[in-house]
């Protein structure tokens, strides 16, 4: 990280450029958004539109982080709390798996009449 | 007692002590955060209605963004300033970060606000109204479009507010109060309303009820309703279930203990079911659950349909109303949109035209004005099929065009295409005010035109009505959780910048690392308080 009063001078124009960075990528979001030619995909939101709105909005978060937040040099204890963090945020996000795979989902018996495949709940 | 490494690093980390704290802060708010997207994702992947895709004001969003990074971008200046030892500098630049909390929260407050008195009704053909709605009138008269009603001319309630026009009017000729539960607010009201109306509401019958043994309390029928009154008698109930109850635990008691003493033998689980309490030998006091009163004569009461289960007249407190449910429609003042993607979706799963079931909603076969609004609509999509098909062609395959218009453009009449249609304009070339590009529709300013059109929707076509409140679906609940958290994170690290910059001279004097360290950490904090939001703009206000 810059310490000395130079350096830090001298990273105060890098800042004033990210800071202009963001501004300009958060009009790039609501433009892919909004204007109709910068659509992509299909006419209206879509999936590609997701996926292009969370990657501009991916690298503004990490240009916040890393300069602003000074991650981009950062003591190695730092990376590991950070680290950890996003694990946890990575299985909190992942929790809606459980919601398509339960484990413990109880999905009844088959009745066994032929012909039929009918399940009937567990009461 | 000195805290350590402050503002010296420790030799093993390399860092000082509080950053290790913030980050470890941090990394517990990443996940909290990620544990919310998570639901966000669950909820809009299990939506049962169409997701309102695209549904905020984008503008106040948008500046808001813009207000968040350019607060980011000088809280890490005054850092820098602070650095370099320039007090004058770092004052500019953290006032000016607290500056931009404070309008980035003036802004969400008028976004909530907005929504807060937004209305929405879900039909019973899954038709979706939004709108406002008007104030009653005295004597039940509704507001219509071209009135301009005097301020006396307005129904009050007992507390002076102008009541909305969406109650359920009861008509009343009996009334049972619950009387461990009976609500205030509502007694206060029918006492108010009876006397506007010049009606009596008097106790029903002669109580008579004691509050100790021996002690007799009476309430002569004819007593006019009070909350006192009310009080007293349930002062009276609670004392008779008490000491009733006390009467039979001791009478059981006693049972029990001649039932051992007759079959000393005998397993308590063998006794135990041929004990029961000697009803005969009990003396209780008079309980009293329900306090009956006539209304003379008949009286037409408010409630809001929250409170009052209609069918069966009972409030939500278990007061009984006897008499009749009065024709008590939900009044749209102001229409400003109508939806039917949620009809449109209900068709298609039945395997029913869509079109057909648009058409034959009760919005479209009851409403002369909708139902124009509705043509013109139609008009206005099938020229965006020609755009669209112009624009992008058709695919050679298929035969069908490239680019079709989405289910919001085919399915839903917003408040800016009601402008569009009144200004006699094509769709999207409509004059917005700044102001209302914020705050929604000027109804005032629009009102000569007719811009937004008067509905009235009778009770049995309603399924469900909220104003745009987490009730309303899933949507506005996660919306709501969600920026209400992060505006409280924006809150809550405004509030420490604030303290550095009023409270932070004598720091600075005395050891200006320190409090270099200190803007720091709280400048982490407030890059991830942007960080969250740079994800949350484009989630909840873009896709």
């Amino acid at each position: 990280m810059a310490d000395s009063p130079e350096a830090i001078k001298k990273a105060t124009r890098l800042y004033l450029f990210i800071g202009l960075i963001l501004f300009g990528g958060t009009l790039l979001t609501v433009a892919v958004a909004m204007v109709p030619w910068m659509d992509v995909g299909h006419h209206g939101f879509d999936v590609w539109d997701m996926v292009l709105g969370l990657c501009i909005a991916t690298v503004k978060a990490s240009l916040v982080a890393l300069i602003f937040m000074h991650l981009n040099h950062e003591k190695r204890l730092i990376y590991w709390l950070f680290g950890f963090g996003l694990i946890g945020a990575f299985f909190m996000v992942a929790l809606i798996a459980l919601a398509k795979w339960d484990p413990i989902r109880y999905n009844g018996f088959k009745t066994g009449v032929p012909g039929s495949e009918k399940i009937v709940p567990f009461k | 007692m000195e805290i350590p490494y402050i503002v010296t690093p420790r030799k093993d980390t390399g860092l000082f002590n509080s950053k290790i704290a913030i980050w470890l802060f941090l990394a517990s708010e990443v996940m909290l955060f990620g544990g919310f997207f998570s639901a966000y994702i669950f909820l809009r992947l299990g939506a049962d209605f169409p997701w309102p895709e695209r549904t905020l004001p984008v503008l106040p969003g948008l500046i808001n963004t813009f207000v968040l990074i350019a607060s980011s971008v000088t809280v890490v200046f005054a850092w820098a300033s602070l650095k370099m030892r320039q007090w004058g500098k770092f004052q500019i630049y953290m006032a000016f970060t607290v500056l931009c909390s404070m309008v980035f929260m003036v802004l969400k407050g008028i976004e909530y606000n907005v929504k807060f008195h937004h209305q929405a009704v879900r039909l019973k053909d899954y038709a979706v109204v939004e709108g406002h709605l008007g104030y009653e009138l005295k004597d039940g008269v509704h507001l219509e479009h071209g009135h301009e009603p005097k301020e006396e001319d307005f129904e009050l309630d007992h507390n002076g507010k102008k009541i909305e026009e969406n109650v359920i009017n009861y008509e009343t000729s009996q009334i049972a109060f619950n009387t461990v539960r009976f609500h205030k607010p509502w007694v206060e009201e029918i006492i108010a309303r009876a006397a506007e109306k010049n009606a009596k509401v008097t106790l029903a019958s002669k109580l008579e009820l004691a509050t100790a043994p021996g002690k007799t309390v009476v309430f002569e029928e004819g007593t006019p309703l009070d909350v006192k009154l009310l009080e007293s008698v349930k002062e009276a109930h609670l004392a008779a279930r008490k000491h009733n109850s006390k009467e039979r635990i001791k009478n059981l008691e006693l049972q029990w203990d001649k039932a051992k003493e007759a079959n000393p033998d005998k397993d308590d689980r063998e006794l135990a079911p041929n004990v029961a309490i000697d009803t005969t030998a009990l003396k209780p006091m008079p309980e009293q659950p329900a306090i009956p009163f006539k209304v003379d004569p008949a009286t037409v009461f408010r409630f809001k349909p929250r409170d009052v289960k209609e069918d069966a007249g009972t409030l939500r407190d278990g007061t009984a109303l006897t008499g009749k449910l009065v024709e008590s429609p939900m009044v749209f003042h102001y229409v400003d949109a109508i939806d039917f993607r949620h009809t449109a979706m209900k068709a298609e799963e039945k395997g029913v035209d869509p079109e057909v079931a648009i058409e034959n909603s009760w919005l479209l076969k009851e409403n002369a004005e909708l139902r124009e609004a509705w043509e013109w609509h139609k008009g206005e999509v099938a020229k965006l099929e020609k755009k669209l098909i112009d624009g992008y062609g058709m695919d050679k395959k298929t035969g069908k065009p490239n680019r079709v218009p989405t289910e919001t453009e085919r399915y839903r009449i917003g408040w800016k295409d009601f402008v569009a249609k009144a200004n006699g304009v094509g769709r999207g070339e409509e004059k917005i005010d700044l102001k209302e590009e914020f705050t929604g529709p000027n109804y005032d300013g629009r009102k000569e035109k007719h811009t937004f059109p008067h509905l009235s929707i009778p009770r049995e076509q309603i399924q469900f009505a909220s104003k745009f409140a987490p009730a309303w679906n899933t949507y506005y609940a996660i919306y709501f959780t969600m920026t209400g958290l992060h505006g409280l994170h924006v809150i809550g690290g405004a509030l420490v910048l604030a303290y550095y910059l009023f409270c932070g001279k004598k720091m600075y004097l005395s050891n200006p690392e320190w409090l270099a360290n200190r803007v720091e950490v709280g400048g982490l904090f407030w890059h991830f308080v942007d960080l969250v939001w740079i994800f949350l703009f484009p989630i909840l206000y873009l896709m």
